[in-house]
């Protein structure tokens, strides 16, 4: 698969090599017609009796819908709402009355089940077959919101499309007279007339009837609508995708979007300090799944890797996050996991919006409080031409952690305290010049920053009593503030013709994760006794010192006066990672038979810019006068350490430390050659160019839709880093390496009836390796046989994708899908350790080297199951449950070399792969009121394979339950609760066996309560 | 008051996003300034010793700086001087070495001195050849030099004065004692025979790859042992020669010298016994150092009654890997003696 194309030219011309293979898929696809029909009811059967004397059309067509079950529409732009009507008492049925109606009024009537159409009557019909085209907007009647996924069809046709994310559509059409019918899950479908032009663009606002309405003591609100607009879009997505509205996002607590991440079915996170931080799709670890802000990929502010840390991003700041499990050919390919799509906000109507919501909070382990604030305003101006939309969200809190970990025989007894804020920043501007062409431009800014205090205690026994070592006690104090922002910029454009559609978007995204400090003072002294008991109680090991137990309070390890300063290390970091993208996509409509067709082609530039440096100094004391921790000692520390288990005394305070280092300048001792070797072997600079084009189609009858393409990408990697040898010799190295891959997608949508979808994909696609396994950094220590080195040879992994999906809607708002997925990745990257005598200063001597490789194949499979329903149909009271469910259970096989015998094979477990995963959340709404019970699953997962199995490390199974309370005041105020992790479920690690273990980190629980109002 | 309440927002907004979290004390851990410091803290030699060389230099330094090149002054101060020293120990001179082309030059720094010679300042010009001043210069100062001196003292640099980032670091107090252990002082070994070096091996060819490699045939039988300051020393000369060619302030001399294996190791000895203290590298097979690793040479000695000769019991040789009771890497109840006479 991978080919060495050096240019543009060459994707291009296998772009044109492969527009042929999708033509004759295309021509596959037409024999493949389903036929619909339709039932109407018949006016003239329903009895009608009105006698009604010179009274405005609108309050007569009101007069029958009360009288029967018949709704009307029309545009009363359009049509005189005002002209008065007289009806004699003659007509004796509905169909009879409307005639009468309609000659007065110069009408022409048409119905579609219980929704009949009034529309102006015309002189003459166009019967001609040119193109025309309406634009319309889709709204919620009742809220004056644009719906997101509504189903748009030419009445008798299977020429559709759907609502966009402002609820808007472009549909093209025949010219004439014609019915649309719009339906949308949670809304009463309406049938509308509308007169289309040759050539020209008819514009029409479509509002919609909530079903719930009819519901007593069931209030909208926007986290309903939120629900029914996520289900919507991912009904009638073309690919299989599960969708979170920012509507919906607030039904749970998650304040970042990690945390909104983890309630969608097969996706589970990677927590850090007890909050969300990296999302792992379908049992894949982080690096397999694609971060994109409104479709363009967002670079990682880290220096090693490629994923994104979604703790950065509040969850607040979008408008909805969209989760692709299979992707399409007009998408990046490097998407083996998942694809997640965060979309930024866009203005909807010319009144002003305001959104906004404050809140505060407590969290219980740092006693600290927390709060949180947003503001969201909007406006179309110029006649709904130019929209403004500004979005800002501010989050801090202060939490920590209570933690143990063992290293070996070694004990470290942690407590974290952090400080993190949360901002958000974004815009939107568009401005539509006419129905056919707008412009916009987006942007966002994300910082978060990490404040982190820890103090470590750790214990380190001299377990065989050997002459040459000690039992140490050693304290380490840390003081960083690590900054991640992440900054996009979006240029584009959008043009829908009658014969064509185009959008082409210029971008550049940085991120940049910078560390302006990073200091730890180390302190250490040495005692006769101490030994460590893992085992008695394996859940909270206990120890002795100078033969006392560590419950007694006279412990020397409590005693600061005994431990000398050892070392400090401060140091700063820059991670610098630039995306700037060109992209263009070109659609064409077709018809082939009863179908209607797209076929799409597109291109993408993507310059990638990525460097990383560090400045590490760690200074030793040369003092003569005695320097103890008890002189540069905090004043306070954690009284209540794992609920009182262990006792601590103050750690080091780093700013009166570092006060101490600046006055004395001249006793602190410089590493030096640590500091090169360090700064060396660590840092570089690379770039990444991504050329990439596509060709599909896309094909809609009445029930299927089929969808098959081709994606090209090829990647060109240049290099600067440094080879370290013997940690003295620093030889720079630069190079390179390119691939490509031909990524053929194939999907099928199956509308088994209105409510219910058969889905299935055959999709490839790949996942580039990390940086740091690429660029050729390099440690290597001949003398001590062993080195490690990175592999800028190193191939992406490829798989082979399979995706079945069933899905029924329900029209109270729910779903119910379960489906099943297969991957087959090829060339899985594991870390080997091998001989070898060649290598970056080699002189023939074989050592022992350390490098990521590709490995044989790795199997992925698994299914999903999710349920989501209001219930509305339960009798009474009930009917106000709704429930929130999802599982996916998956297992993989890697195959890998063995890690006892370096000839054989060995198969693993995908790491970061959790067997088991799912959701379950029980809400409750009554008239105003709504509470929320939320359980989120993560199974355990291996983090980090070990030199043997013995030595694997797993994250073991979590639950954590979450409590949300919402009360509606009015339609403009909420107020509401929310309580997080009730049950303190702690974060565990363990080795081999499931009771060793290694890592139990605690965060106890934390609560906000605020307001959220819409002005 | 929809406006205030946007206006209000906004400036809240921007207030909010200076918030930075930073560090409230900015160390001073980026400007890298050369540190003058002792090389060693404390040092002694033999009562007999005339003088003795303490050795100040620029602590390690980061490869791209520049060395300083204009001069710095530095004040000195004699302390602490008892019994024999006193009046006695005065700086001699103040010298650095140049090495220009394979020729090594020593020169002199100027220093002036109070009237007792205790006090007084030493200027460090640049070199023209270096261009700047040098990494390390060594101060002599005078010792009593008869048999039976006494005594100690404390020379320490007092402060600095540069007009670059030069600060005086530590340690700069160094503590002068005479050597006074029953070990100290130079001894020579006279191995007579295969078996006898093939004993000298079976302790210290574990110490030293070198020594392992040879034979009784490629030694000449003289070992020489020195015993310093806390420092001891083997040279074990081989009968094999080679041409060593030094130039020392512009003479270049060449002579014909037995070729020398040198053991090192750090020492304490009291009361008759002795510890050995080192590291000992570990070759693998491909004949590279793998490994060094922490030894302990545990013995006893004994000096005859003229104090001209002292023989040395190796008892036991144990490592960081090999320490325990039976794994030791060499060990002997009466342990393996060796006598060597006062040189």
């Amino acid at each position: 698969m991978k080919k060495k194309l050096p240019n543009l030219l060459r994707p291009i011309l296998l772009l044109s090599k492969y527009s042929l293979m999708g033509l004759l898929l295309q021509c596959l696809l037409f024999n493949l017609l389903i036929a619909k029909e339709t039932n109407a009811q018949n006016i003239y059967d329903v009895a009608i009796q009105l006698s009604i004397k010179q009274r405005p059309l609108k309050e007569v067509l009101t007069i029958i819908e009360t009288k029967t079950e018949f709704t009307f529409t029309y545009s009363s732009r359009k049509i005189d709402v005002q002209k008065l009507i007289t009806l004699t008492g003659r007509e004796r049925t509905v169909g009879e009355a409307l005639d009468n109606i309609a000659k007065q009024a110069n009408l022409e009537v048409s119905q579609q089940d219980k929704i009949i159409s009034l529309k102006t009557r015309k002189e003459s019909t166009n019967l001609k077959t040119s193109i025309g085209g309406i634009k319309g907007r889709v709204i919620d009647d009742q809220l004056k919101s644009g719906l997101p996924g509504a189903t748009i069809v030419q009445e008798g046709t299977s020429n559709g499309t759907t609502s966009d994310l402002n609820g808007e559509f472009f549909l093209r059409t025949s010219a004439g007279e014609i019915n649309i019918v719009i339906s949308y899950i949670g809304f009463k479908k309406i049938t509308m007339a509308a007169t289309v032009t040759d050539g020209a663009v008819t514009e029409i606002e479509i509002p919609m009837l909530n079903d719930v309405t009819e519901l007593s003591g069931v209030t909208i609100t926007g986290m309903l609508q939120g629900q029914q607009k996520a289900i919507n879009q991912q009904k009638n997505a073309d690919n299989i995708k599960n969708i979170v509205s920012a509507d919906q996002i607030g039904r749970f607590p998650d304040p970042n979007v990690a945390e909104a991440l983890q309630r969608i079915p097969a996706v589970n996170i990677e927590r850090d300090q007890g909050e969300g931080r990296y999302v792992l799709v379908r049992g894949l670890a982080p690096q397999f799944t694609n971060i994109s802000i409104n479709g363009e990929q967002i670079p990682s502010p880290e220096a090693d890797v490629r994923y994104v840390a979604l703790d950065a991003i509040p969850a607040d700041q979008l408008a909805s996050i969209e989760v692709s499990k299979s992707i399409t050919p007009d998408m990046d390919g490097d998407a083996i996991g998942g694809s997640v799509n965060l979309i930024t906000r866009t203005a909807q109507t010319q009144e002003v919006s305001i959104s906004s919501s404050a809140l505060v909070g407590y969290n219980n382990i740092s006693g600290k409080a927390n709060l949180q604030g947003s503001l969201e305003v909007g406006k179309r101006f110029l006649q709904n031409k130019l929209g403004i939309m500004l979005n800002g969200s501010y989050y801090e809190t202060e939490r920590g952690s209570d933690n143990w970990e063992r290293d070996g025989n070694e004990l470290d007894l942690r407590d974290y305290n952090l400080a993190r804020t949360r901002l958000g920043l974004s815009s939107t501007i568009d401005y539509k010049f006419d129905d056919k062409s707008e412009v916009y431009f987006r942007t966002i800014y994300n910082k978060f920053t990490d404040r982190e205090f820890r103090n470590s205690n750790v214990f380190v026994p001299n377990e065989d009593n050997s002459p040459f070592e000690e039992n140490t006690l050693e304290r380490y104090s840390k003081d960083r503030l690590e900054k991640q922002i992440v900054t996009s910029y979006n240029l584009g454009a959008k043009h829908n013709f009658t014969g064509f559609n185009l959008d082409y978007e210029l971008s550049y995204a940085e991120a940049i994760q910078d560390t302006p400090f990073d200091n730890e003072v180390a302190s250490v002294t040495e005692v006769d006794q101490l030994s460590i008991d893992f085992d008695t109680n394996k859940e909270f090991p206990s120890f002795t010192v100078n033969d006392l137990p560590n419950s007694n309070p006279n412990n020397d390890y409590l005693d600061n006066t005994l431990y000398e300063f050892d070392e400090v290390t401060m140091g700063n970091t820059y991670a610098k990672d630039i995306n700037k993208t060109a992209k263009i996509n070109l659609g064409i409509p077709y018809s082939a038979g009863k179908a209607k067709g797209l076929i799409k082609l597109g291109g993408k530039i993507r310059m990638k810019e990525k460097s990383y440096s560090i400045t590490e100094n760690v200074f030793g004391y040369t003092g003569t006068d005695d320097l103890t921790l008890d002189q540069y000692a905090a004043s306070s520390i954690d009284d209540n350490f794992l609920e009182g288990r262990y006792t601590l005394r103050p750690n080091a305070d780093n700013e009166k430390f570092v006060n101490y280092f600046n006055a004395n300048r001249q006793n602190f001792e410089l590493d030096v050659e640590g500091k090169l070797v360090t700064e060396a072997v660590e840092a570089y600079t690379a770039t990444e160019d991504v050329y990439a084009g596509y060709l599909m189609t896309k094909l809609q009858w009445n029930k299927l839709m089929l969808l098959g393409g081709v994606r090209y990408e090829n990647t060109t990697v240049k290099y600067n880093s440094s080879y370290v040898i013997n940690e003295s010799d620093i030889i720079p190295e630069s190079g390179g390496t390119d691939y490509g891959f031909l990524l053929p997608q194939v999907h099928a949508r199956y509308q088994i009836n209105e409510n219910t979808n058969l889905r299935a994909a055959i999709t490839r696609s790949y996942a580039r390796p990390n940086f740091s396994d690429i660029v050729p950094a390099q440690e290597i220590n001949i003398n001590e046989n062993e080195g490690s080195i990175g592999n800028p040879e190193l191939n992406p992994v490829t798989a082979s994708n399979i995706d079945v999906l069933a899905e029924r809607y329900f029209g109270s708002v729910g779903v119910l899908s379960g489906g099943f997925f297969y991957k087959k990745l090829d060339d899985f990257i594991f870390s080997r350790r091998f001989e070898s005598s060649v290598y970056p200063g080699s002189e023939g001597v074989p050592i022992i080297l350390n490098q990521s490789q590709n490995g044989e194949s790795a199997d992925l499979v698994g299914f999903e199951i999710a349920y989501q329903q209001n219930l509305t149909f339960l009798p009474g009271a009930l009917k106000g449950l709704s429930l929130y469910t999802n599982y996916t259970r998956t297992s993989s096989q890697a195959r890998i070399q063995s890690r006892e015998n370096s000839s054989g094979e060995e198969e693993i477990r995908l790491p970061g792969q959790a067997k088991h995963v799912g959701n379950f959340s029980l809400g409750y709404d009554f008239s105003r009121f709504n509470f929320r019970v939320s359980a989120n699953f993560n199974g355990e997962y291996i983090s980090e394979l070990g030199e043997d199995a013995s030595e694997d490390l797993y994250v073991k199974d979590r639950v954590q339950l979450d409590a949300t309370a919402t009360v509606t005041i009015n339609p403009k105020f909420r107020f509401f609760a929310e309580f997080l992790n009730i049950t303190n479920q702690p974060f565990e690690v363990y080795q081999g066996a499931e009771d060793r273990y290694v890592q139990r980190e605690f965060y106890s629980w934390w609560t906000r309560v605020g307001l959220k109002f819409d002005f | 008051m929809k406006k205030h309440f946007l206006y209000f927002s906004f400036i809240l907004t921007l207030l909010i996003g200076c918030v930075d979290n930073s560090f409230e004390v900015l160390p001073l851990d980026d400007n890298y300034p050369f540190r003058l410091v002792l090389d060693a803290e404390e040092g002694a030699d033999l009562p007999d010793a005339e003088d003795y060389g303490i050795v100040f230099k620029l602590a390690d330094y980061l490869p791209d700086l520049d060395l300083p090149n204009s001069p710095i002054t530095v004040t000195y101060e004699l302390s602490d001087l008892e019994d024999d020293m006193v009046g006695n120990v005065v700086i001699d001179k103040v010298v650095y070495e140049v090495e220009l082309d394979d020729c090594v030059y020593e020169r002199e720094l100027d220093f002036t001195a109070s009237a007792d010679g205790l006090t007084g300042t030493i200027t460090l010009a640049p070199d023209s050849d270096l261009g700047s001043i040098p990494a390390e210069w060594e101060v002599i100062v005078t010792l009593p030099g008869t048999d039976e001196a006494s005594g100690s003292f404390t020379f320490e640099l007092t402060s600095l004065e540069s007009t670059d980032n030069v600060l005086l670091g530590t340690p700069v107090a160094f503590e002068y004692e005479v050597l006074d252990n029953e070990l100290a002082g130079k001894w020579e070994l006279e191995i007579s025979s295969e078996v006898e070096f093939e004993s000298f091996k079976e302790v210290f060819g574990i110490l030293n790859a070198d020594i392992q490699e040879l034979s009784f045939d490629d030694i000449t039988g003289k070992i020489k042992a020195e015993f310093e300051f806390e420092e001891m020393k083997f040279e074990i000369e081989l009968i094999e020669t080679e041409e060593v060619t030094t130039c020392e302030d512009g003479e270049t001399e060449t002579e014909l010298v037995n070729k020398i294996i040198e053991f090192e190791a750090e020492y304490e000895s009291e009361e008759g016994e002795f510890v050995f203290e080192g590291s000992r590298e570990i070759i693998n097979a491909n004949g590279l150092v793998e490994d060094e690793l922490d030894f302990i040479l545990e013995g006893a000695y004994e000096l005859n009654d003229t104090q001209e000769s002292v023989t040395l019991a190796f008892v036991k040789l144990i490592d960081e890997d090999n320490y325990e009771d039976g794994d030791e890497l060499f060990v002997s109840e009466d342990g393996i003696l060796f006598t060597f006479i006062k040189d």
